[in-house]
């Protein structure tokens, strides 16, 4: 059968090791000197390596049951591990370790002192520095999706909430549900229009910073009161507050419910302590 | 020890006993943990006592809890997803059990923290060898006669395992004479 030469042999698997039957080192590939500054031939294989795996002590014989075994040896010297076989020459009373260290990011290869070139190309190290530093590259990407996907929650939230303020839930809904042109016909409904009595002139007295504070005051006591007749608030320009009844649910009362809000409103602004010696009214 | 194993323990127990009976047994061995989880980290203590609280709360001698477990090991780690694993450790029993160690280091390869143990074969014949069996782990030898014979059924082989030697006898470790039918070798 054809056999390799020692050279080319060396090539094929620069990792190797072979030890005497007293586990003496009698010869190494020409790449573990560079994982093992130093190392020299004569030197006790358990001066430099440890058996992680399998649990057995190395010696000839307890190698030599083992063969079906894989092995993981670990370099003292700076913990990288070797993967590989164990073969028994018998007749020469020899084992041969043929393996190459277990690399599994492209940076403990530099922090080993190894490049891939001292891989021998049958190995599948290299494939698999590749393919650790392509899934290292698709779970920044991942990372980076469920960041993302985190702030656009957020902000749909944002504007979910914005929505719900300004629309009631249901005509919400079908917005977002896709429906375009939201145009519903209600037969009966009420319709109530506040405005201060006096406010153009009022807003040449204050500063624009007052008058929204008199308008937040007014307008937050009014909202209050939304929820508790049942009604729906349209909007507010400037001084105006605009409120319906009736709508999205039809209800036989909408008059009377808005009558009793609109009572409660100008109960409220009389109560009120006046704003700059001004009694606020409003006209419903 | 990975969760895996002390799921293993729950699905046997619910299976055989239901699932109240397995709610006291991790009450009084784990209380402080709600589920395991087939990845996570436990110590070793847990393994332990749940297995000594199954076999007390059952009323079954501990060796015999450890065998049944071992069976139905193998075909929990077929089923919660290591059956491919399994699928390609070899053709017939044999074969795998001689390769068994060999799974045991790549899968440690891939988690650090696991500490499986050594197996490996000799004086293997047609119908027989000696399985060697070798853990830091003490007391969980009577899982391998289940373990082994779970293996069998995922080649359609019966086997009888009986041990030749015990570490709890003095021996160096534990070893197994496993006898099987030569004819389902593939």
């Amino acid at each position: 059968m054809y056999s390799p030469g020692s050279e080319q042999f060396a090539l094929l698997h620069p990792f190797h090791l072979v030890m005497d039957e007293q586990m003496v080192l009698r010869q190494m590939g020409p790449a573990i000197p560079k994982l093992v500054p130093g190392l020299q031939v004569g030197e006790p294989f358990a001066s430099c390596f440890q058996v992680q795996r399998p649990r057995i002590q190395p010696t000839y014989d307890a190698v030599r049951v083992m063969q079906r075994a894989a092995f993981l040896l670990e370099c003292l010297a700076n913990g990288v591990i070797l993967k590989g076989q164990m073969l028994v020459d018998e007749p020469r009373r020899m084992i041969l370790f043929v393996g190459s260290p277990v690399i599994n990011d492209r940076t403990k290869l530099k922090e080993y002192g190894l490049t891939l070139s001292d891989f021998p190309m049958h190995d599948s190290t290299a494939d698999l520095v590749v393919f650790q530093q392509q899934r290292l590259i698709n779970r920044k990407l991942e990372n980076l999706v469920q960041e993302r996907t985190v702030q656009l929650e957020a902000e749909q939230a944002k504007s979910d909430s914005l929505l719900h303020e300004m629309l009631p839930a249901g005509i919400v809904q079908r917005l977002k549900s896709g429906e375009g042109l939201i145009a519903d016909r209600f037969t009966s409904v009420s319709v109530l229009f506040a405005d201060l009595v006096g406010f153009t002139p009022l807003t040449a007295e204050l500063a624009p910073a007052e008058i929204v504070e008199l308008l937040m005051e007014l307008f937050s006591h009014f909202d209050s009161l939304i929820g508790k007749y049942g009604v729906e608030k349209i909007r507010t320009i400037g001084d105006n507050y605009m409120v319906a009844s009736g709508l999205p649910h039809p209800r036989p009362d909408h008059a009377q419910a808005l009558a009793h809000m609109a009572l409660e409103m100008s109960a409220y602004i009389r109560s009120r302590p006046p704003y700059r010696n001004r009694r606020a009214e409003i006209p419903v | 020890m990975y969760g895996m194993v002390n799921l293993a323990i729950e699905g046997l127990i619910t299976e055989r006993y239901g699932h109240s009976v397995w709610q006291t047994i991790k009450d009084s061995a784990a209380p402080g943990i709600e589920r395991f989880l087939t990845m996570e980290q436990y110590p070793e203590e847990v393994t332990q006592g749940l297995v000594a609280a199954a076999a007390e709360i059952t009323g079954r001698p501990m060796d015999e809890m450890l065998n049944e477990l071992g069976e139905y090991f193998t075909g929990y780690a077929k089923r919660s997803g290591h059956g491919e694993l399994l699928d390609i450790i070899g053709s017939n029993l044999p074969e795998a059990l001689d390769n068994l160690d060999n799974m045991h280091t790549r899968v440690a390869l891939a988690f650090p923290d696991l500490r499986p143990p050594s197996f490996w074969c000799t004086d293997v014949d047609d119908h027989s060898l000696i399985l060697h069996y070798l853990s830091e782990r003490s007391g969980l030898a009577p899982m391998i006669p289940g373990a082994v014979r779970g293996l069998g059924k995922l080649f359609d082989t019966e086997a009888t395992v009986r041990q030749v030697a015990s570490r709890e006898d003095g021996a160096d470790h534990d070893q197994f004479l496993v006898t099987f039918d030569a004819k389902s070798q593939g």
